[in-house]
């Protein structure tokens, strides 16, 4: 599988340490997902799965709901990058979507992390859970994670990605 | 096997809309959405065929999107085999992406598994691509490993594997993958050989003492349970070896022709040796062919009954001529002689 990007990690690091609205952390969901993110990045892979699924566990149906909605309205797709205020409000409030959406995308790296250091018999198993884990954070095409550096981007485009990469599955 | 993340569907549309929903043109992301759910869908969804095939054969859509549209028809039933020809024609291309090559191999062994109609198709297919050398590496492992699912059936390509586990630059996992693949083949020439001619015999045995002389230079200790499956195999095709000259023997009068011919000199033979016979030994002949026809079982009854009819017709012919005609002869001249003493 290719190298994870690197500079995903640093947004993450910095969604981490620098993000305003996350610093504040007052939902549960986004606390959840913020000690997921920072075990993830000290290389707790497996505590970031179990945090990740914590958070999935407790926010999924209400994310499914949001995600439904959205859908069934023919809600427009919020845009990626900067995104104009009062916009950036609306995308905000829709937290346990972006949330859940953000950990299934933080359990497919943390599994993709595990294998590449697993024996050959683990690895496979280790895959599948990751690719799992990406097709699911890529059914939340509503979520949207927040960079610190000013712009947004879509979990579900970077599940995409990731399982555009990994080999056919057999 | 599907795990419970894939089980859910946050506002996904019910497969009775996919097929209309997948003939437009979606965002990439829903349309993603939308192939795995199909996947997910199976038996409901088999109808959608049609729709996943023009989706596979499309180059405009990303090959990752063709992908997944390729793992949904796997996922079908019997229906699969409607799409095994867009398969063929993405292993047979040489400019695809390799992933979606990948996938289409996968899915096309895994349809001729369960299919037999499309297996002799399939193993042509992925036997030519393999004996390709312009294959990538993951190309190559999945060829491979196609091959290997074939057993027997696939023995065409025995040379291709043995190149790739020859090629100095094939990596450990590449001839482990090659080498099974040859017991795969190798394990199934008993019964798979059974029916073979001599000259198909011959070359299997070629082809194998190939293999086992390439896995012995590969190390012996490494192709262990490899070499044994190839061991075994060429005693198997040795033993049949030594019946060869009856075995050609066997061939040439199974073969029709020779068989017609043969029956047809024989009943001449018959004919000809009954018509000499006395009428008076063709009654009992009759008379003990009645008896059979009677008594008998089925399968003796139908030649009793054609043989009966020969006799019969015999039987119903003018008397014999020949041995008359001699003694008619000698008693003509002996008239002759007489005739012409009593002329005055």
């Amino acid at each position: 599988m290719k190298t994870i990007n690197r500079s995903i990690l640093l947004v993450f690091a910095a969604l981490v340490a620098g993000s305003p609205a996350l610093s504040a952390a007052s939902s549960p969901n986004e606390k959840m997902t913020t000690l997921a993110w920072e075990a993830f990045l000290a290389d707790k892979y497996q505590q970031a799965v179990a945090l990740a699924e914590r958070c999935i566990k407790e926010f999924r149906r209400t994310a499914d709901d949001m995600q439904k909605e959205l859908k069934e309205h023919g809600a427009p797709s919020p845009v990626v990058g900067s995104v104009p205020e009062p916009e950036r409000t609306a995308i905000f409030n829709r937290g346990p979507l972006n949330d859940v959406a953000s950990c299934y995308f933080i359990k497919g790296e943390a599994y993709a992390r595990l294998a590449e250091s697993a024996r050959a018999a683990e690895q496979k198993e280790m895959l599948a859970q990751a690719r799992l884990a990406y097709e699911a954070a890529a059914r939340y095409t509503y979520a949207r994670t927040w960079d610190p550096q000013g712009w947004f981007w879509s979990p579900a485009k970077k599940a995409n990605e990731r399982l555009e990469d990994m080999a056919p599955a057999r | 096997m599907l795990g419970a993340e894939s089980q859910w569907q946050p506002g996904v549309s019910t497969p009775a809309r996919l097929p209309g929903v997948l003939a437009g043109d979606q965002n990439p992301e829903d349309e993603a959405v939308l192939l795995r759910d199909l996947r997910n869908a199976i038996h409901e969804a088999s109808y959608v065929v049609p729709v996943l095939v023009e989706f596979i054969g499309n180059p405009a859509k990303t090959p990752y999107l063709r992908r997944l549209a390729i793992e949904a028809l796997e996922c079908m039933d019997t229906e699969a085999v409607e799409g095994v020809k867009s398969l063929e024609a993405i292993i047979s291309s040489d400019n695809v992406d390799d992933a979606l090559a990948a996938q289409a191999i996968i899915t096309l062994s895994a349809i001729a598994v369960r299919c037999d109609p499309v297996r002799k198709v399939a193993v042509s297919t992925i036997s030519k691509s393999l004996a390709r050398a312009t294959s990538g590496k993951l190309l190559t492992r999945e060829l491979i490993r196609a091959v290997g699912s074939f057993g027997f059936e696939a023995r065409d390509s025995l040379d291709a594997l043995v190149a790739i586990i020859a090629k100095p630059s094939t990596d450990l996992q590449g001839g482990s993958l090659a080498a099974k693949a040859v017991a795969a083949i190798a394990k199934d020439t008993n019964p798979g050989a059974k029916n073979f001619g001599p000259f198909e015999l011959l070359g299997l045995e070629r082809k194998l003492e190939q293999a086992e002389r390439i896995l012995i230079a590969g190390g012996p200790g490494r192709y262990r349970s490899e070499l044994g499956a190839l061991e075994e195999a060429l005693a198997y095709l040795r033993q049949r070896k030594d019946f060869l000259p009856t075995m050609v023997a066997f061939q040439a009068i199974r073969s029709p022709v020779v068989l017609v011919i043969a029956l047809y000199i024989v009943l001449l033979l018959a004919v000809a040796l009954i018509k000499r016979c006395r009428r008076n030994w063709l009654l009992p002949i009759s008379t003990w062919l009645s008896r059979l026809e009677i008594e008998s079982p089925h399968w003796v009854k139908f030649p009793t009954v054609r043989v009966g009819g020969c006799v019969a017709y015999l039987l119903l012919l003018p008397p014999v001529p020949t041995k008359r005609t001699n003694r008619g002869k000698r008693n003509h001249t002996q008239t002759k002689e007489v005739s012409v003493q009593q002329i005055p």
